[in-house]
């Protein structure tokens, strides 16, 4: 339902700004952010937040002259445009970015296939849970030694 | 509902207490809560998007659930941050449960400044220690920072994170101890064990962590004590003879109600309380209930937080375990060669999950768009830990809640709003806590600082201080078990009570305030001079 916020052209410019973000990568196995399962996870966002990117991508892309215009890029001239635009991130850089990239990384690192490559157990982290080891407590040797130095 | 004998207003750390320990006098106990029951299978950590969830954030004004006020903090350097509904705060707090120094209640006599507290850590240390066995304390005896404790379970484990930070101390010859925390090391008051989601600010699905709506609560409960959820008190409500008869809420459906009692007890927080008694404002007291004084609402105090982290070579916990595990006192009292009085705890911030790794990574320029962004995210993925110095802050006047004009609830009840400025002995406090950060870090071998963040704009955990204690009914809102000075069957039990602030997590403090007070009223029962 939801991809029906956004046109096909402004989908697949989405999409190609994503896989500019975060390529694949071959180390591990890694996904681009465009990959489809990802890609759907960000379109789950709810409708007032994708509505919000779909007009700060339409202020972005109306100062190239339009999604046409953009599409028509070459890669090379495409990823100058957002080298540029990385130039100026976090603060100056164009609220289009800010809202996207939280959302894609929101999707990107919660992706089974990317949480196995970092050694993490995808899923809910509920009910399995995770193994802390116990350390080092002869470290606390140390401080055991020490007398009170409360005040009263 | 008839008549009760005490309306306790507020369903979370205080309130639970209280109840729980009022119980065995077989009165006719009721609690009004705003929000409902939590259902814990619907905490974030049950679903693999628990990172992307606004549902439990701690800020009421992104959270907007119905049980929700809204909170004007524009004119505040810090946001309140709470969580309402049954179990309050506790539902979302890190569990931290550190007690007072024996010096916090003492700091005008020890340091020339604010007030002292009419009790002191001796008549709070019995009243500690069952509040320590109820909520399920885990922790090790024998810290040199405080007098004698005995935590019921063992200390959560160091971890890598503890490890590392743990050398760094010790290089530098600093104290630090693992700290006390509500939270289960081994099956104990019917809860299982912390299985190390590290996700306690977002609520424990486990039920490993003590929030109240899991320990005092069905204890009360089971003892006859009734819990009224989705009424929200709008105003305490005063007989001729200055005397509370009871409160004015809206039920469920919104109807506007009122439900007499003998006693009516508050305890919604430092931010809550004060609002309350604002909005309930009568000819007798045209300022806000209990409010002779005029300090209601003022003296407001959070607990600056300022947070340092860093980045190390070695593999570290990241987001797995609870987040605090070993805090430093080693600056908390005060030496005046610093430049300022009091002090401040470190506490551990263990690490991230892995969205929040690469969010900070890429905010901080470390993890770059395109090609590198991997090689990025693996030199920060699970290397990452912080500390958080938080700073005692001293009672101001100018810090305060008073009510909004225009911002209301959904009952149309006016909102709270926040005036609050750090203070000059604060940020000097918050200046040299950062400083003392890098050093940590340095020492226990941190490959760089990733972060200084000075002050914590979003850290409004704590909230204390707008309805002090005090023997002197002009320079406070309560006597020293309770009683507003005003209205003798009025009592706040919440962190407003706070005289100062110390310089560590409330939450254990303001529990056994709530239970001292619930025994003074036993007390006052027995022998008939409660309302005299
Ligand atoms: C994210 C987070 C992390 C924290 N971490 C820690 C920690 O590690 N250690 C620590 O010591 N403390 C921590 N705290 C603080 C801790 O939660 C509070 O100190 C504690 O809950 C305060 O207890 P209380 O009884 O004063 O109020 P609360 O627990 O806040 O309960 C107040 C209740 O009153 C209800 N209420 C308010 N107004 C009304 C009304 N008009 N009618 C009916 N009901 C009303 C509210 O809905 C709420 O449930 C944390 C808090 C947060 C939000």
């Amino acid at each position: 339902m939801k991809e029906k916020v956004f046109s096909a052209e402004e989908l697949s410019l989405l999409k190609r700004i994503a896989s500019a973000l975060i390529p694949a990568s071959e180390e591990g196995g890694l996904p681009a952010a465009d990959d489809e399962v990802i890609f759907q996870c960000v379109l789950e966002n709810p409708a007032e937040q994708l509505i919000q990117l779909q007009s700060l991508l339409f202020e972005l892309i109306k100062q190239e002259g339009g999604a046409a215009v953009v599409t028509a890029w070459d890669r090379t001239h495409f990823d100058n445009w957002i080298a540029d635009y990385e130039k100026q991130w976090p603060k100056q850089v164009h609220s289009f970015f800010k809202v996207y990239i939280a959302m894609l990384l929101r999707a990107y690192y919660q992706d089974a296939r990317v949480l196995i490559a970092y050694d993490r157990r995808p899923g809910p982290p509920f009910p399995e849970g995770y193994v802390v080891i116990e350390g080092d407590w002869s470290l606390l040797d140390a401080v055991k030694n020490r007398k009170p130095f409360y005040r009263r | 509902m008839d008549d009760v004998d005490v309306l306790i207003v507020g369903g979370g750390a205080s309130a639970a207490a209280f109840a729980w320990s009022l119980a065995d006098t077989r009165m006719k106990i009721v609690c009004m809560e705003q929000g409902d029951w939590i259902d814990h299978t619907q905490y974030p950590a049950t679903s693999s998007n628990w990172e992307m969830r606004n549902d439990f954030s701690s800020d009421p004004n992104i959270r907007r659930a119905p049980a929700d006020y809204p909170i004007n903090n524009e004119q505040s350097d810090i946001a309140v941050a709470n969580f309402n509904g049954v179990g309050g705060g506790t539902i979302l707090y890190a569990a931290h449960f550190p007690r007072l120094h024996p010096s916090d209640f003492k700091v005008k006599t020890l340091d020339g400044v604010a007030d002292d507290w009419p009790i002191d850590y001796e008549t709070l240390a019995p009243f500690y220690e069952v509040n320590d066995r109820m909520m399920g304390v885990a922790g090790l005896a024998g810290d040199p920072a405080y007098p004698p404790k005995q935590p019921p379970m063992p200390p959560l484990p160091l971890g890598r994170s503890g490890t590392a930070l743990a050398r760094g101390y010790n290089a530098l010859n600093w104290h630090w101890w693992p700290a006390d925390v509500a939270i289960n090391t081994e099956a104990y008051g019917g809860r299982d064990k912390c299985i190390n989601m590290g996700l306690c600010g977002i609520g424990c699905a486990q039920g490993a962590k003590a929030s109240v709506d899991i320990t005092y609560w069905p204890e009360a409960q089971r003892q006859g004590i009734h819990l009224l959820t989705n009424c929200r008190v709008r105003e305490i409500t005063l007989g001729r003879n200055g005397m509370a008869t009871g409160v004015t809420y809206f039920d469920k459906e919104g109807k506007e109600q009122h439900q007499s009692a003998q006693m009516v007890v508050l305890a919604c927080n430092g931010i809550g309380t004060p609002r309350l008694l604002l909005n309930s404002k009568s000819n007798l007291f045209p300022d806000g209930l209990a409010n002779s004084s005029g300090l209601v609402g003022k003296n407001l105090m959070f607990h600056p937080y300022t947070v340092v982290e860093a980045l190390f070579e070695e593999q570290l916990d990241g987001s797995r375990g609870p987040h605090k595990g070993i805090q430093s006192h080693e600056f908390y009292e005060t030496d005046e060669s610093r430049g300022f009085v009091r002090g401040f705890s470190f506490e551990m911030h263990r690490g991230h999950g892995p969205v929040t790794t690469a969010m900070l990574g890429m905010l901080g320029n470390r993890v770059p768009w395109g090609e590198g962004h991997h090689a990025g995210y693996r030199k920060l993925a699970d290397r990452m830990m912080a500390v958080a110095a938080v700073c005692e802050d001293l009672p101001e006047e100018t810090n305060r809640v008073t009510l909004d004009e225009s911002l209301t609830d959904s009952n149309g009840i006016p909102a709270a709003k926040i005036e609050y400025r750090i203070s000059e002995n604060s940020k000097k406090i918050l200046a040299f806590a950062a400083e003392r950060g890098r050093e940590l870090f340095e020492a226990a071998g941190a490959a760089e600082i990733t972060r200084v963040e000075n002050p914590l704009p979003y850290a409004g955990w704590h909230n204390l201080g707008t309805a002090r204690m005090g023997n002197d009914r002009q320079a406070s809102v309560v006597n020293e078990w309770g009683r507003t000075h005003d209205v003798k069957n009025l009592f706040i039990i919440d962190g407003s009570l706070f005289v100062t602030s110390g310089g560590v997590n409330p939450t254990s403090t303001i529990q056994a305030t709530a239970l001292y007070i619930a025994d003074a009223i036993k007390q006052r029962l027995g022998d008939a001079s409660l309302f005299d």
